[in-house]
């Protein structure tokens, strides 16, 4: 697996999802549908997840500095590059890999807190999106903004394709969408429109 | 839950009442002094002779009197706001500390200092430093010359050294060719407390305080300590001589201030958002080492609120030296009160040093949990006096206390 760094840690966890707690100052913040790994040992799994959720702490001292309303440049500098303000992810888990298998499915555990999570590059991403099972997954996750979610993530996903072949992934994942949505015509249009905007 | 707060509630009520009754007396008061520091505001030789006397009747009495004199500020003055610099750099530092506990694991202190560098005008991110944390931990750390543990004071005198010796390393750094001001700045007093230190060592450690205030000035920085709603009353003791015929001070009427109910900044009250009050200089015994190195305490109290009608105050110490430079006062001045409004009428970079130095409750078990296991590592098994053992049984249980 080759993936770019470390970018937070699991501050909390379940089957479905987690919680990462990053530091502004990370210079690749992960973006709403990122697609994000965690390792695991000894079991060595690989988590897939993906970012549905990016939410900047509150701070009391910040408060502060709001209501006194003169802030200068190096107090925003100061807090926040210095400060340990942190931001939290809210990863929704879509497949994991073990021996050398990929499922787009469940994992058996969930990650411990303080494992480390990194932002799959372009071959990773390429690798995992070679089906859309996933789709379904994101379909059915409650209070997640799973449209817009969906959305996110195609897009940066025909990012990681060949330029020649972005066209023909976001066809396929259209294609997968609608089996998934064959009921509800209207939202499928929705998220088909937004796809269909990037590939051309 | 064992505080009987039934049994309090009336005594609350009755504390609201006495407060309530006392406020027409204090105002009354305030009057009087009002009028005395207009009355007295000039006359500065008047005040300067009834200094003096207060200090040979605490010389014969070995009564300590400590107050305020005058300089060559008009007393009742209200100094404006100055306008502020354009770029200038303000270092700030404090620090935090682990006492020494008979009842822990084992004997140690612990301290930590730190400290930030804001440079404003320069759009660069303010740099923090962190020196190492120090843990002391040797029968000579924490033990004194009769083997009891070291007083709270001590460990208060080394962290301040800290607090001093890290604007005196940083400041030099700071310092540019082209004579931009760098401010140094301390949460509290200027001089070392060191009264509950023995002769000896309050000599030792004033020494070393001193050489690193020498090191900052000849380094060219200017330094200043604050202190966030003081309760002094330098200036009310003044007043009170300035009350008394100089033949009538004596001991007694040292010892019995007719306004012991309230603080110089209840005279200050009239400042307006960003005025200062006069330069004073600060009367008391043991300030001779200063002196002699012209870093004894002089002081204002400043007005960092924006409001007119609510007056936060502050005392403001700076050094002698720094006191016949109008121009880097004003510098100060300036720059206080623009650092206090960056963060809720506090200066920005003190509040910062604290926050960087507090050692929180979580990061002091962390670190006797590492004392614990180094200690089992070592074949010593740690553990708490019965005491603070069966305190932390009792206290740990929300549920069982009745």
């Amino acid at each position: 697996m080759s993936t770019e760094f470390t970018v937070g840690w699991v501050l909390r966890s379940s089957t479905v999802g987690f919680a990462v707690g990053c530091r502004i100052i990370q210079p690749n913040t992960p973006h709403f549908g990122n697609l994000v790994t965690v390792h695991l040992e000894p079991e060595a799994v690989d988590l897939y997840g993906i970012v549905y959720n990016v939410e900047v702490h509150d701070d009391p001292a910040v408060r502060q500095l709001i209501l006194t309303g003169e802030i200068e440049p190096e107090v925003i500098l100061d807090q926040r590059q210095n400060r340990l303000v942190p931001i939290e992810l809210s990863v929704l888990v879509i497949g994991y890999q073990q021996y050398g298998r990929l499922v787009q499915g469940l994992p058996p555990q969930p990650p411990l807190s303080l494992n480390a999570i990194e932002i799959c590059d372009d071959e990773d991403i390429r690798r995992f999106t070679e089906s859309f099972d996933y789709l379904r997954l994101m379909l059915n996750a409650p209070q997640v903004p799973v449209d817009e979610l969906i959305i996110a993530n195609l897009q940066r996903a025909a990012l990681a394709q060949p330029e020649s072949q972005r066209y023909g992934f976001l066809v396929g994942a259209g294609k997968a969408l609608a089996r998934l949505l064959h009921t509800d015509l209207v939202r499928l249009e929705g998220i088909l429109k937004r796809i269909k905007m990037v590939a051309l | 839950m064992t505080l009987a707060l039934n049994e309090i509630s009336p005594q609350v009520r009755a504390m609201g009442s006495s407060l309530q009754s006392h406020l027409a007396r204090r105002d009354e008061a305030k009057a009087t002094l009002l009028a005395l520091l207009k009355e007295y505001s000039t006359a500065y030789s008047a005040l300067n002779d009834r200094v003096v006397r207060a200090a040979q009747v605490q010389q014969q009495q070995r009564f300590d009197w400590v107050g305020a004199a005058p300089t060559n500020e008009p007393l009742a003055e209200a100094i404006s706001l100055p306008a502020s610099v354009k770029t200038i750099t303000v270092i700030a530092s404090d620090g935090s500390q682990i006492l020494p506990d008979q009842h822990a694991i084992t004997l140690y202190y612990l301290i930590n200092v730190g400290s930030i560098v804001y440079q404003h005008g320069s759009g660069l991110k303010p740099i923090t430093h962190n020196p190492k944390p120090v843990l002391c931990y040797e029968p000579d750390d924490v033990l004194d010359d009769q083997g009891r543990v070291i007083s709270t004071g001590e460990v208060n005198v080394r962290r301040d050294l800290a607090e001093l010796q890290v604007l005196a390393d940083l400041a030099p750094q700071y310092i540019k060719p082209d004579g931009e001001p760098v401010i140094t700045l301390m949460d509290g007093q200027l001089n070392l407390r060191v009264i509950d230190l023995s002769y000896q060592r309050q000599q030792e450690c004033q020494r070393a305080y001193i050489k690193m205030l020498n090191q900052l000035r000849d380094s060219g920085a200017l330094m200043a300590a604050y202190i966030d709603r003081p309760r002094s009353t330098f200036v009310i003791s003044l007043m009170q001589l300035a009350s008394l015929d100089i033949k009538a001070i004596n001991e007694s009427s040292l010892r019995h201030n007719p306004f012991r109910h309230l603080t110089d900044i209840d005279i200050f009250q009239f400042l307006g958002p960003g005025e200062r009050s006069a330069m004073f200089s600060l009367k008391a015994k043991g300030m001779d080492s200063y002196s002699q190195a012209r870093q004894a305490t002089h002081f204002f109290y400043l007005n960092v609120s924006p409001s007119l009608n609510l007056p936060i105050l502050a005392r403001v110490e700076v050094p002698a030296w720094l006191v016949t430079h109008s121009s880097l006062i004003d510098t100060l001045h300036a720059t206080l009160v623009r650092q206090a409004r960056l963060a809720g009428n506090y200066p920005y970079v003190l509040a910062r040093a604290h926050e960087l130095a507090i050692i929180s409750p979580e990061e002091r078990q962390a670190v006797e949990m590492m004392l614990a296991v180094e200690m089992r590592r070592q074949g010593i098994l740690p553990h708490l006096s019965a005491k603070q053992s069966n305190k932390n049984l009792l206290t740990g249980r929300e549920s069982f206390r009745l």
